[in-house]
């Protein structure tokens, strides 16, 4: 696989999505997409995770034992999820409380470990950081757009800012995962669609 | 040493596992002075709140906290209870901070009441783990603001599809039944104890 920094961003962000095409981190998508100042936290959150994981694991690859390579990569995983919420509970103490336990579930996030084990357990380190870096900015993109509709259909606002007038009455199933659940299914429809046209030009 | 040996897995992942809980152990203590401020002030501002005394900052909230608000701390079976008090318009209000079972989790906050236990001054959440959107609206500015100034005819509240204020009922909210069931429990629980409090508080 051609691993230049250009070709990895193009494919994280679009031919290999990994939300769409890959349907990796579906759970996280569904559970913390209600607003968007919820969504960018916590895919920051995702971003930095999945680049230092990558960075970590491409860094040792050659020291750990191939018997407990997944718990290890777990303990790596763990490791910088913890240092987040730590610094979020420090420094954001109210997004933090109303991320509540989803920063912890990162850790449970597939993108992640299948990243390290798809990329970072055979690539050098600058680039396996650069893989987690844009993996986890696509994920993030294709998870702003699904908390753009549900935040504006299920609250009227954008980012806490009121854009709708107040007489719009909330569709309330914006505010639980199933509506994300189907936000993501028309977008893959969408992506599907716009990939083969791409192909057929 | 063989790289795929028992002893070389064992070493390696005791020194990893050391080395990260060493470094987490390390970034948990520069942080816990400032989380445990965050943590005060959280319960400072829900006080603050539940007695409708106003602020308008961080640095403000603490003055306003330290001149106005007095900690009574009661001995109730071998454990300390703190009741918040303070002076509105000559009348003494209380507060107690409230910790009961909610729909998936604890639900925390505080409930300030008058001397004579005739009105409801203020309710403020602190922590819940409810439903985004349904059983955590009782976090929103429209279900905390009913008990403001609600009169409480026989010491208790009712949460109930369209309340007559006049009654202690408040309006629960729509779609989340059991979180507004459980609420109501917490509450009326809430102010059973601070009846007690308050005869302790007169002896």
């Amino acid at each position: 696989m051609n691993n230049k920094p250009l070709t990895v961003l193009k494919n994280n962000l679009w031919y290999e999505n990994p939300v769409l095409i890959q349907v990796l981190g579906i759970c996280s998508a569904l559970a913390v997409t209600n607003t968007l100042i919820n969504t960018s936290i916590m895919t920051v959150g995702v971003v930095f995770v999945t680049g230092f994981t990558n960075l970590t694991v491409s860094i040792f690859k050659n020291l750990i034992p191939k018997k407990v390579r997944m718990i290890i990569q777990t303990l790596f995983i763990a490791f910088y999820v913890i240092l987040v919420d730590i610094v979020l509970h420090a420094f954001l103490p109210d997004i933090s409380r109303s991320l509540g336990p989803y920063v912890g579930l990162i850790i449970t996030n597939c993108i992640i470990m299948g990243r390290a084990e798809a990329f970072a357990g055979s690539n050098p380190p600058i680039i396996s950081w650069w893989d987690g870096i844009t993996s986890g900015a696509g994920y993030m993109f294709i998870l702003l757009i699904i908390a753009f509709f549900r935040e504006l259909l299920g609250f009227g606002t954008l980012f806490g800012i009121r854009v709708l007038p107040l007489n719009f009455i909330n569709w309330t199933i914006m505010l639980t995962p199933p509506s994300a659940f189907f936000i993501l299914g028309i977008l893959i429809w969408i992506f599907k669609i716009l990939k083969i046209k791409g192909e057929k030009t | 040493m063989r790289k795929d040996g028992i002893l070389y897995t064992v070493i390696f992942t005791f020194i990893i596992t050391l080395l990260i809980v060493g470094i987490l152990a390390f970034v948990n203590e520069l942080t816990k002075k400032t989380v445990q401020t965050n943590n005060e002030i959280v319960l400072k501002r829900a006080v603050l709140n539940t007695f409708k005394i106003k602020y308008s900052d961080n640095n403000d909230l603490l003055l306003k906290y330290n001149t106005e608000i007095k900690e009574n701390i009661l001995k109730i079976d071998n454990e300390e209870v703190i009741l918040y008090s303070t002076e509105i318009d000559h009348i003494t209000n209380y507060a107690l901070i409230f910790s009961g079972s909610g729909l998936w989790g604890t639900i925390n906050g505080v409930l300030a009441v008058d001397e004579y236990l005739s009105n409801i001054t203020g309710m403020e959440i602190i922590s819940h783990n409810e439903t985004p959107g349904l059983g955590g609206r009782i976090d929103e500015p429209f279900f905390k603001n009913q008990f403001t100034d609600l009169y409480i005819p026989g010491n208790s509240i009712s949460i109930v599809s369209s309340g007559n204020r006049d009654n202690g009922e408040i309006d629960a909210i729509s779609g989340a039944t059991l979180t507004s069931k459980l609420f109501e429990k917490i509450i009326n629980n809430t102010l059973l104890k601070l009846k007690d409090y308050l005869e302790l508080l007169d002896e």
